[in-house]
């Protein structure tokens, strides 16, 4: 069993959110961690157990988890942690609130020091967010529900993974895969003490075990997940995330680009065909369809987003979703800007349509928003556009779903003024505020939704989605006050 | 209480007066061929038109600019007597005792043969300016609607000059400036695409930049303004083309109110963009057109405004009602007793102008409009079924505000 040390605590002032930062010592990162992989999963739950060769001692107040979630079918993915301590088997579970999680800010971080905020959903769940790598803290006073428990051993430790989506997301899409992928690096005590934490005596070292240590149960049916032992391959993949998680947004003109649908230089690292798939990993789709899927090809950095007619059920009113969350966590801060920007090109000589969904996460009631151009009180929504291979620039009125034009190559923008939150969101059930405040919230996760009935076998590249921080014009030769569309992409800059 | 006042009764002001020409019951020169036809009176339900010519002429889309003590009334006329050729032809008008009379058609553009407005010219709007073609100074632009369809359908915009308005014009190019191409919106079946039409041009600098206003069937139609850089036709350049919002337009029964048949005239003094447009029809018989028609008014602003960033609360209402609508009642002639009812279809109107697509006098307008004689009215010849077609007539009002 390894030495573990304890982190002098501070406290550090982490970027735009305000939050207090105290950085947790890490253990050492050359060992492979257990994967944790779902895919295909409609409904039940799976569990990953271990247990102690022997009951050890509690050496703190708290359990720390450090895990990295790769890949999940939302922006983040509900677990349960769960013990077996002194003869009885103990859950964390709360129905709102957070709890402290700390994240590494690059994948060979000695400590975490950024300060998360993991929510807890109205279904007791844990949310570990998208691309997390940290820790998170489980205090033992939060167990029975905050009623807490005196622990003086524990004997075994598990997370179960919701692998049926039915958290508490503004949303009732019909996820078809989930495809979540979790490594698990280690399981510590650790010692909370008013705003500060410190790690403490290992409980388990998954990176020094084989999947075959660790039990593997479902809740209903079949286990569809495996447990694997990373590769080196798994681990430049998860440091090749991380890192390009925690770098800068690339910017052009007076665009921040927040995604480019192009993996980061570090996985220059991995070979061409696993860094094809973790591309197409990072889309999870939806749909009203069972079975139907798009067509996905990576190539140019772009997307190419393809309705299939043999998917198409004209029994039904049918769509198909395709959703993902952002590759740098800079990118779910929008503050600043005046609205959001699509590089898109309609490859059909007939109008193509999709549907640009942005969700803010709020975080003051914990709950995922959704906002687009749905709103029963504004028909007509307002786009602007720059054709880059006409140079012509145009605004046009569009409704839910974004139109866009036969053999149109160039970037749309939105201004945030036409983004609502749809009518049905409103509803008690999923609690959407109605109100955008990215100075205060978090955007994380954007979706794109597309009928099937109008744009059966029409192909749309999406080359590049990001957020304008300009005032423009359309077009500029009668009015120069403002600059245009392509003046602002050409020589704009970003300015908050 | 109505604002609008009958120009039959003379006005002192000149702008605002136009004389209702007196049927002529002889047989009069018809269409351009030089044949003697025999008049027969349109059907008048109310008041008069401002010129009058023999049913089996139609006389739709009047757009008139007053270029000083000139009036140029362009209007879409068939050539031939109960023959749907169609031809943009002005008549002069000129003002005397009180009185605009507008003389004889004019021929400026019938449809080319070969060409992407083949079969049908239409719907044409003119404004002053500074404008090259091909080594040519000209004076006068011309924006109308074309098909190579008979009936009018997948219309596109093009352009035409000339050095006056009673000159020859002259096509500019042999292709549209705004291209509708109905394929490129039809991706579920639809089969119903009027196109690029509607043209109104407004000087942008009384030289050669001037705003395209049209409207465009697409999925849902939508109204455009173009900017345009028209000094050097040879070479247009070509600046933003901008959705004009609709907030403020309303419509019975549709949730698509749009500025349908728009005409449109800025007035520098107040910042206004006016527009004139049609009332969504609700008419069941042929002709399926607007039984009204209504001017409205918003800031120039709703050219540029974009709002920008996150923005909580109802939309900006861009669009105000100015005066009355003009429908059935405002088209009576009180002094007639067989013209009480007024008319049934009321289409296609203007606003008069200045020669820049400029309003003439803050305050009140001159409009002109269509009406038309409906499918089986049985005063219509027995042996025309067809007859309605080709009964359309021109009238003016005046709308104060």
């Amino acid at each position: 069993m390894k030495a573990k040390s304890i982190a002098t605590l501070c406290t550090a002032v982490l970027l735009a959110t305000g939050l207090t930062a105290l950085p947790l010592q890490a253990t050492a990162q050359s060992a492979r961690p257990i994967i944790f992989e779902i895919e295909g999963k409609s409904e039940g739950n799976e569990t990953v157990g271990y247990t102690l060769p022997e009951e050890k001692a509690a050496a703190g107040n708290a359990i720390s988890l450090k895990v990295f979630l790769k890949s999940t079918y939302h922006y983040s993915l509900p677990v349960t942690v769960s013990m077996q301590a002194d003869g009885h088997e103990y859950s964390w579970s709360q129905t709102a609130g957070t709890l402290k999680g700390y994240a590494y800010s690059a994948a060979d971080a000695e400590e975490a020091t950024e300060q998360t905020n993991l929510q807890w959903n109205k279904l007791g769940t844990l949310e570990i967010p998208y691309l997390f790598y940290g820790e998170i803290v489980l205090p033992f006073s939060a167990l029975n529900y905050g009623a807490g428990a005196e622990i003086s051993s524990v004997e075994a430790i598990s997370l179960t993974a919701t692998a049926a989506v039915n958290s508490n997301f503004a949303s009732g899409d019909t996820w078809i895969v989930d495809g979540v992928s979790l490594y698990l690096f280690e399981a510590n005590f650790a010692t909370v003490e008013g705003g500060s934490v410190t790690i403490g005596e290992e409980i388990v070292d998954f990176t020094q075990l084989q999947p075959t240590a660790l039990t593997h149960e479902t809740s209903r049916g079949n286990c569809v997940g495996e447990l694997q032992k990373a590769t080196e391959e798994d681990v430049q993949v998860f440091r090749a995330f991380v890192n390009e998680y925690n770098s800068e947004c690339e910017q052009m003109g007076d665009i921040k680009l927040i995604e480019t649908f192009s993996l980061g230089s570090g996985f220059s690292s991995v070979g061409t065909e696993r860094a094809s798939a973790e591309f197409l990993k990072k889309f999870y789709r939806s749909g009203q369809i069972a079975g139907c899927e798009q067509v996905l090809e990576a190539g140019n950095g772009a997307l190419a987003y393809h309705i299939d007619s043999g998917d198409y059920d004209a029994g039904k009113n049918s769509y198909a979703g395709l959703h993902f969350n952002f590759a740098k966590k800079e990118a779910t801060d929008w503050s600043g800007a005046k609205g959001i920007t699509v590089f898109v090109e309609n490859t059909s000589s007939c109008l193509a349509s999709f549907a640009l969904e942005v969700f803010q996460y709020n975080l003051s009631t914990g709950l995922l928003e959704q906002y687009n151009l749905n709103d029963v009180g504004q028909k007509y929504k307002t786009a602007y556009a720059y054709n880059v291979e006409t140079g012509e620039e145009f605004s046009y009125h569009t409704q839910t779903f974004l139109r866009v034009p036969a053999n149109f190559k160039g970037w749309i923008r939105i201004p945030f003024s036409q983004y609502a939150a749809p009518a049905w969101s409103m509803a008690p059930a999923y609690g959407n505020e109605g109100v955008l405040d990215f100075d205060v919230n978090p955007v994380v996760k954007i979706s794109m939704t597309r009928l099937f009935n109008v744009n059966l076998e029409m192909t749309l590249i999406i080359d590049n989605v990001g957020l304008y921080y300009s005032d423009f014009g359309v077009g500029s030769l009668f009015d120069d006050s403002v600059p245009s569309i392509r003046e602002c992409v050409e020589n704009g800059s970003v300015s908050v | 209480m109505k604002k609008i006042i009958c120009v039959l009764f003379a006005t002192a002001f000149a702008f605002s007066l136009t004389a209702c020409n007196e049927p002529d019951p002889t047989p009069t020169p018809g269409g351009d061929g030089g044949t003697d036809e025999t008049y027969e009176s349109k059907l008048f339900d109310g008041m008069d038109a401002v010129f009058d010519e023999s049913l089996g002429y139609y006389n739709e889309h009047p757009s008139v600019i007053q270029d000083g003590a000139t009036r140029w009334l362009f209007y879409t006329r068939n050539t031939a007597k109960y023959e749907a050729k169609d031809s943009i032809a002005v008549r002069k008008g000129t003002f005397s005792s009180g009185t605009w009379t507008y003389g004889d058609p004019i021929t400026c553009i019938t449809p080319t043969g070969g060409k992407w407005d083949s079969a049908s010219v239409y719907n044409a709007d003119v404004v002053k300016g500074a404008f090259s073609y091909q080594g040519e100074d000209y004076s006068f632009l011309m924006a109308y609607s074309g098909s190579d369809r008979a009936d009018r359908k997948d219309a596109d915009i093009g352009f035409a000059v000339a050095k006056t308005p009673d000159s020859e014009w002259v096509k500019v190019g042999d292709e549209p400036i705004v291209t509708f191409t109905s394929s490129e919106w039809d991706s579920v079946g639809l089969t119903y695409y009027p196109g690029a039409i509607e043209p109104s041009l407004v000087s942008y600098d009384m030289q050669g930049k001037v705003y395209l206003f049209y409207e465009e069937s697409e999925v849902f139609k939508s109204n455009y303004a173009y900017e345009l850089d028209c000094s050097n036709l040879d070479s247009i350049v070509k600046g933003g083309r901008k959705i004009i919002e609709r907030t403020g337009i309303t419509d019975l029964g549709t949730s698509n109110p749009l500025l349908y048949g728009a005409d449109y005239v800025y007035d520098s003094d107040s910042d206004f963009l006016f527009a004139i447009r049609e009332g969504r029809t609700t008419a069941t018989a042929e002709p399926k057109v607007a039984d009204e028609v209504q001017v409205l008014r918003s800031s120039m602003d709703v050219l540029y405004t974009v709002d920008q960033g996150i923005a909580q609360g109802e939309p900006r209402v861009w669009w105000e009602k100015v005066g009355d609508t003009i429908d059935d009642e405002a088209t009576a002639d009180m002094s007639d007793p067989s013209k009480l009812f007024g008319y049934t279809r009321i289409f296609s109107p203007c606003i008069v102008g200045d020669a820049y697509g400029r309003m003439i006098e803050y305050g009140r307008m001159e409009v002109m409009f269509t009406t038309q004689a409906n499918d089986g009215d049985p005063r219509l010849p027995a042996d025309r079924e067809d007859a309605y077609r080709f009964s359309q007539m021109i009238h003016t009002l005046e709308i104060s505000y």
